[in-house]
């Protein structure tokens, strides 16, 4: 079952073509990679998934619903979630400050209701702190780390994180932007486990990611930019032996 | 009609008061991206200098000008190593150097006051004190010396800024400190320059205004927050900006003045402020980020 | 006994020593100077709000307290209104003021942000200073009436330091409600990372100015309950410099939890009065404190502490087993 459908999808920033036409699908329940040399225009078409970025033309359409200019926080509503390239966690608050936060849409509590702390906003946070704690053990982050301030942690830690922060709206489509930036070789196999984990309870995952050797082991699919351009798409393996891949890779300097 | 033009002459020539000032906040904020409280106060300082080394000392004008000047420059580039600096090594946000601004600008006034006392001082004009008549008009020599003063130095400005090597330097400095240092730059001494600059500017704008106006502590509170208002409402970050926001706030007031209520030119000059800020706060000319 | 009891009886401990302070301390100056603090305390907890957990900076708390104080004051004196209906009145009409006033200006930031708030307090005053009879103009107003609760006058400083008290307490209590909740997360994380907070769903804006139209409330309260302490209101009380002294407070004591408000409330007020004879000096020295703290304690003096305790206890680095560990808790 398709879960996202991008359509012909471009962006142009002042006659640059960043993205050209991409067209592609990412199938409910798998991992699916997005690749390409650097400048390829994978950040960019993430962000007109994410609701950064406004398509010049073409279309994205998520769970049946075409998302046009809708902003982020309404496709946060809708079942998308995102990390970023550069860590973007709320370093003064907790760990799991952090995961309860990034569950704001989920939760209801208005201004009276907190300020009296009435019992319907108890029985809320509670829920919401329970449900960042479950989230938390997903990911693997041990409870002693819960009430540690975010910037306490050292970068792997944080990026897991970020992963856990995303997961905390509930999304259906989790939007992984280079998580593995930085990590060192044990990290990065916690991640692509971490990665598998969320995916076997039912969360969709796109991610862009340089690093080949994760992409090809944790993927189903594997869709490849070059150019802003769709040059191959299919199993890592027929990625990898496709001659296009190699060559846009090759051509300057491989990965 | 006399009366229209000699207001109009009159707000061009408070408005450029508030151009030099407002060229200062400008030339900061392109500088480092930095936002400043204190701009106010130096010209406080620079009005203080002027009595200082003028009256008390009782140096030739030239020399006490001078004297003014060099000291001023010493002190924005002494606030900048001192304080400034220090803060954003340390990581400091935007809002930690208003508020330090902030505070310095009271230690400031209330230092100023500590030393030279709160009443006001009288500094005697070079130029004399008597109006001249040009064309229907009265003009205060001093005042016409200070429109001229201030487009000299905006000019003088613009092409130290983009013609000559150390201006060239500075921008560099502003815009992109890790290359500006691997290109040899001493992005320190870049950098205290420039708040240098704009404090000299501040304190020429003091030492210009202190025989119309006299000298006192509190003159760089509505001074300051009209320099800032002339910034803003040109566009923060242009110095053509500051000048024209300048005129245009000096006009506002002597034409509220006049046709209204002098009590009342303050406050619509504030409101003018706000209405700017609120509605367009990149300012009525340029392009600039000032938003969340 | 674990931390958490182990606060609430330092906390049962501390207000059970504050209701017998009166009793032992029969000065009435220190009493008043004591009152005055329990006021600070809650203007300063919500200045607190909108720097330490929102992350705008304001310059206005004068003009909440002036518009709690003066609302309060003539209500009591021109309608029948029992004086904490009041009350609650100048605190609510602050909070409404605050939250219109906020609404145009939550787009900006910093410098400009400061500018408009610095515009409100100064608004404000003028009106207080420029409403003829209304407001007593220059003059004030004086002979405002005391509290009276179920027949019962506060009419001296110490009965009224426990209505303070209460107030504190209570105003306190929601402030930590608040600040708990989602919505004090999400003041938290637009102060942190206002982008990433836009792209989990929170609406920056609207949060910007809630913050703002909390703070207005407890300036609000804190006027009133001023007015009818002291008995007299003019525009005098309620200038930037006083802003500037509230600001100095938070920054000093620390932002961005209960105890710092308090802290920098009890130490700058004894400070003023300590440093009554220097005169002009003291604003220099608040000055001075104000960059002081920006450069050697950004957090102030409850921030400095906590770090110093939580460097006590620092936690183990991960081991290797650890982090391949994704089965379960550690």
């Amino acid at each position: 079952m398709t879960l996202l459908d991008i359509d012909r999808l471009t962006k142009t920033f002042s006659g640059l073509r960043a993205v050209d036409e991409a067209t592609f699908c990412v199938n409910a329940g798998t991992v699916h990679a997005l690749i390409g040399p650097n400048g390829a225009g994978k950040t960019t078409l993430f962000g007109m998934v994410s609701g950064a970025i406004r398509p010049t033309s073409g279309r994205v359409v998520f769970d049946g619903v075409e998302l046009g200019n809708r902003p982020p926080h309404e496709r946060s509503l809708l079942g998308i979630a995102r990390t970023f390239q550069q860590i973007s966690l709320w370093r003064e608050m907790s760990v799991i400050e952090n995961v309860m936060a990034g569950r704001y849409v989920r939760t209801k509590a208005g201004l009276a209701a907190c300020l009296l702390g009435l019992p319907s906003a108890r029985r809320e946070q509670r829920e919401t702190k329970d449900r960042a704690r479950d989230i938390l053990e997903q990911v693997g982050l041990p409870e002693r780390l819960d009430n540690e301030l975010a910037r306490a942690l050292s970068y792997g830690e944080q990026r897991i994180l970020e992963i856990a922060r995303a997961l905390a709206s509930d999304p259906k489509l989790l939007l992984l932007d280079e998580p593995a930036a930085g990590l060192n070789p044990t990290e990065k196999a916690r991640l692509s486990e971490t990665i598998r984990k969320i995916c076997g309870v039912g969360v969709t995952v796109l991610i862009v990611e340089h690093d080949m050797k994760l992409v090809m082991g944790l993927a189903d699919r594997v869709t490849v930019l070059d150019h802003g351009q769709k040059i191959a798409e299919g199993s890592p393996a027929d990625v990898q032996s496709d001659e296009s891949v190699i060559e846009a890779y090759l051509g300057r300097g491989a990965t | 009609m006399q009366f229209f033009i000699q207001l109009a002459a009159g707000g061009l020539m408070v408005g450029a008061i508030y151009a030099l000032v407002g060229m200062g906040y400008s030339l900061i904020y392109r500088a480092s991206g930095l936002l400043t409280f204190a701009q106010g106060e130096y010209f406080m300082l620079g009005a203080f200098g002027i009595y200082t080394f003028f009256v008390l000392f009782d140096l030739p004008y030239p020399i006490a000008v001078i004297a003014v000047l060099l000291t001023m420059v010493g002190v924005g580039f002494a606030s900048e190593k001192l304080l400034i600096g220090p803060l954003l090594r340390r990581g400091a946000g935007p809002i930690h150097i208003v508020i330090a601004t902030i505070g310095l600008s009271i230690f400031l006034l209330n230092t100023a006051m500590m030393i030279w006392g709160s009443q006001g001082f009288h500094v005697p004009s070079t130029l004399g004190d008597m109006p001249v008549r040009i064309a229907d008009v009265y003009l205060v020599p001093q005042n016409m010396a200070i429109v001229v003063i201030m487009f000299a130095l905006m000019i003088a400005l613009h092409i130290f800024m983009n013609k000559s090597r150390l201006g060239t330097t500075l921008r560099a400095a502003a815009q992109d400190k890790m290359a500006a240092a691997a290109l040899g730059i001493n992005v320190s001494l870049a950098v205290g320059l420039t708040w240098g600059i704009a404090v000299g500017l501040a304190g020429a704008a003091g030492l210009l205004i202190a025989p119309i106006y006299g000298v006192s502590a509190h003159m760089g509170l509505l001074v300051g927050l009209k320099g800032f208002a002339a910034a803003v409402i040109g566009g923060y970050g242009s110095i053509y900006g500051a000048v024209v926001g300048g005129l245009l706030v000096g006009l506002v007031e002597t034409f509220t003045s006049g046709y209204i209520d002098s009590t009342m030119k303050d406050v619509i000059v504030f409101a003018f402020l706000l209405a700017v800020l609120f509605f367009k706060p990149t300012g009525l000319l340029a392009n600039d980020m000032l938003e969340d | 006994m674990d931390t958490k009891n182990r606060t609430r009886l330092f906390m049962v401990a501390l207000i059970a020593a504050l209701c017998a302070f009166p009793m032992v301390v029969t000065n009435s100056y220190i009493l008043l100077i004591a009152t005055l603090i329990g006021i600070y305390i809650i203007v300063n907890s919500g200045l607190d709000i909108v720097y330490g957990y929102s992350g705008q900076i304001t310059l206005g708390q004068a003009g909440f307290y002036a518009i709690g104080a003066y609302t309060s004051a003539l209500l009591s004196m021109h309608t029948g209104l029992p004086v904490i209906l009041c009350m609650i009145c100048g605190g609510l009409l602050a909070s409404f003021l605050g939250m219109l006033i906020a609404i145009p200006s939550v787009k900006l930031v910093h410098h400009f942000l400061a500018m408009v708030t610095i515009g409100f307090g100064e608004i404000v005053r003028l009106l207080a200073l420029n409403g003829g009879e209304l407001t007593g103009a220059a003059d004030g107003i004086p002979f405002i009436p005391k509290l009276s609760l179920f027949g019962f006058t506060f009419d001296t400083t110490g009965r009224y330091f426990y209505v303070v008290l209460g107030a504190v307490i209570i105003m306190l209590i929601l402030k930590q409600n608040l600040v708990r909740s989602r919505i004090g997360r999400a003041f938290r994380s637009v102060r942190d990372n206002a982008d990433a907070a836009a792209a989990f769903g929170l609406n920056v804006r609207r949060l910007k100015v809630t913050a703002f139209t909390v703070e207005g409330f407890y300036g609000g309260l804190g006027g009133a309950l001023y007015a009818h302490l002291v008995g007299f209101i003019s525009p005098e009380t309620f200038t930037l410099q006083q802003s500037v002294l509230f600001l100095t407070m938070v920054l000093l004591g620390g932002s961005g939890n209960l105890w710092g408000p308090i802290i920098g409330s009890v130490l700058i007020s004894i400070m003023f009065e300590v440093l009554q004879p220097l005169g002009q000096a003291q604003m220099a020295i608040y000055g001075a404190i104000i960059m002081g703290v920006m450069l050697f304690m950004p957090h102030g003096i409850w921030g400095a502490v906590s770090t110093q305790a939580a460097r006590v206890g620092r936690r183990a680095p991960m081991t290797e087993a650890e982090a391949l560990d994704t089965k379960g808790r550690s």
